[in-house]
């Protein structure tokens, strides 16, 4: 059994394979909502997405085990997020590094709370689409249009300051929202 | 814990704007407390769940403009052939009006063959050196029904063959944007693309990618910029988007993706890429199949970069 794309792995049925292709489709949210946290570009983390896919299929066709599909993608995250930061000459800096482990130990950290993570997205569903009509233009511009706050300032004629206010203000009340909708503890105690 | 702190780097980390100094207090705090992680998931889960959900809101919305009665209905061009888009733009000038609301207007993109209802041999070759005209290794038009799915729409649409070695496969088609760049000069311009895509097997880890990249030459020179694949293009693009899905078990039947590409004043022509991407051995895998391409000009209030006066 591996929890890291470098293990040794058993060999497994096709059962079990199919079960562990399920097991990273219904964690792919997480998986993708790590990349972007680790890279923060969400081209970069598509592709990189992508690339962790082709190198877990490519591992679990082999007939290998892989016990912890979301550590193991973590693991393979970070490692072609480093290849393609070393392709771009990018060199991390120990802050940037500290980040991108604290990064890892986050999301290591909800490891066996995917049921809650399932009811606080469909709670942000409904919270999204009660939001005003200025406020998820708003979302929408920030995390579906892949908009800069910089962008969202200049189009919409405000300071960068009033839009960072504004989003982080949003940003609470969608946190309230959900929280009034969960059935679930929100943080671990 | 400095909620409000955490709140604002937070957010700076997420457009990768932190100085060093930021970092290390970002790191402070998320050391310190397992509520401020947690967090950190939090706005990662936000970002996924808000970017696909509004995207699907986004587009039932504009399905349902013309229903809802606004200015002018959202344009559903898809029986329309681009000669039939052409003849009309000949009539109505360069930009064909569609829809619009709230200081945003919407104009007609036309691109060749959108719900590839016209029967026609595509080159295979990556790129073919002319606007309005798809290609790609292995694609070719064929009809829906029997043991294919059903086209979304029409009797048509567009086969992928399943790429060898673990590659994707692309088809792509070019748009010459001097031919319907709206006039509405001094403001800012997007392209949205919207495409339906249809698993072969749903759940098999099937993935399914949209691209659209603005260039500053005309379309005979885009091919020369095409290496091997459309990231490769990319570097070459003026601006650049891509989307993917991975359908799920339950997500059978067409799946949309739609994406938005900022388009600079110098922009002459845009490539848009459909691709497919099966994993698992050569012998297993399928067909994929595309359809119902739209593409339209959205002009935005908001004063375009280039053209501010100095």
């Amino acid at each position: 059994m591996s929890d890291s794309p470098s293990e040794p792995v058993e060999s497994i049925e096709e059962d079990a394979l199919d079960a562990q292709v399920r097991c990273f489709l219904e964690s792919r949210s997480m998986i993708q909502a790590h990349i972007r946290s680790l890279v923060r570009n969400a081209s970069l983390a598509d592709d990189l997405f992508q690339e962790v896919w082709m190198r877990f299929e490519r591992v679990t066709r082999r007939g290998e085990q892989i016990e912890n599909v979301t550590a193991w993608c973590r693991a393979a995250a970070r490692l072609v997020a480093l290849e393609s930061w070393r392709k771009q000459g990018r060199e991390l800096s120990l802050a940037e590094s500290k980040l991108s482990e604290l990064v890892d130990q986050a999301y290591a950290e909800q490891d066996g709370r995917e049921d809650y993570w399932k009811a606080h997205r469909s709670a942000l569903a409904v919270c999204l689409e009660a939001l005003p009509e200025r406020s998820r233009e708003l979302v929408s511009r920030f995390y579906h249009r892949e908009q800069s706050v910089a962008q969202i300032a200049q189009a919409l004629g405000r300071t960068e300051g009033s839009i960072k206010t504004a989003l982080c203000r949003v940003r609470k009340s969608l946190g309230d929202c959900v929280r009034r909708r969960e059935t679930t503890t929100p943080f671990p105690s | 814990m400095k909620s409000d702190r955490l709140d604002e780097l937070l957010l700076g980390f997420e457009e990768d704007l932190l100085s060093p100094g930021e970092m290390e207090e970002l790191s402070a705090l998320l050391e310190a407390s397992p509520e401020a992680r947690t967090r950190l998931v939090g706005t990662g889960v936000l970002r996924e769940t808000a970017a696909s959900h509004l995207a699907v809101l986004s587009d039932s919305e504009k399905m349902s403009v013309g229903t809802k009665g606004r200015r002018s209905s959202w344009f559903q061009w898809r029986p329309m052939t681009a000669a039939a888009a052409g003849i009309l733009i000949g009539l109505f000038g360069s930009s064909l009006l569609v829809g619009g609301s709230g200081g945003v207007q919407r104009f007609l993109l036309p691109i060749a063959n959108p719900g590839f209802e016209t029967a026609e041999e595509l080159p295979q070759v990556n790129l073919v050196p002319t606007a309005g005209q798809w290609s790609g290794l292995d694609t070719e038009i064929v009809t829906g029904g029997g043991e294919r799915p059903k086209a979304r729409n029409g009797q048509q649409m567009l086969r992928l063959g399943p790429a060898p070695e673990g590659k994707g496969y692309f088809a792509s088609v070019m748009a010459d944007l001097t031919e319907s760049r709206p006039g509405s000069f001094g403001r800012s311009k997007k392209i949205e693309v919207t495409a339906r895509f249809h698993a072969s097997e749903a759940g098999r880890g099937e993935h399914y990618l949209l691209a659209a990249s603005t260039f500053a030459e005309t379309p005979s020179a885009i091919p020369d910029l095409w290496e091997s694949n459309w990231r490769m293009m990319t570097t070459s693009a003026l601006s650049s988007t891509h989307r993917a899905i991975f359908p799920t078990a339950d997500e059978t039947g067409w799946q949309t993706i739609t994406v938005e590409v900022e388009v600079p004043l110098q922009a002459r022509t845009l490539v848009i890429t459909l691709g497919s991407n099966t994993p698992g051995p050569v012998s297993g895998r399928t067909d994929h199949y595309m359809d119902d391409i739209e593409a339209s000009w959205i002009v935005l209030d908001s004063p375009s970069p280039e053209s501010t006066p100095r």
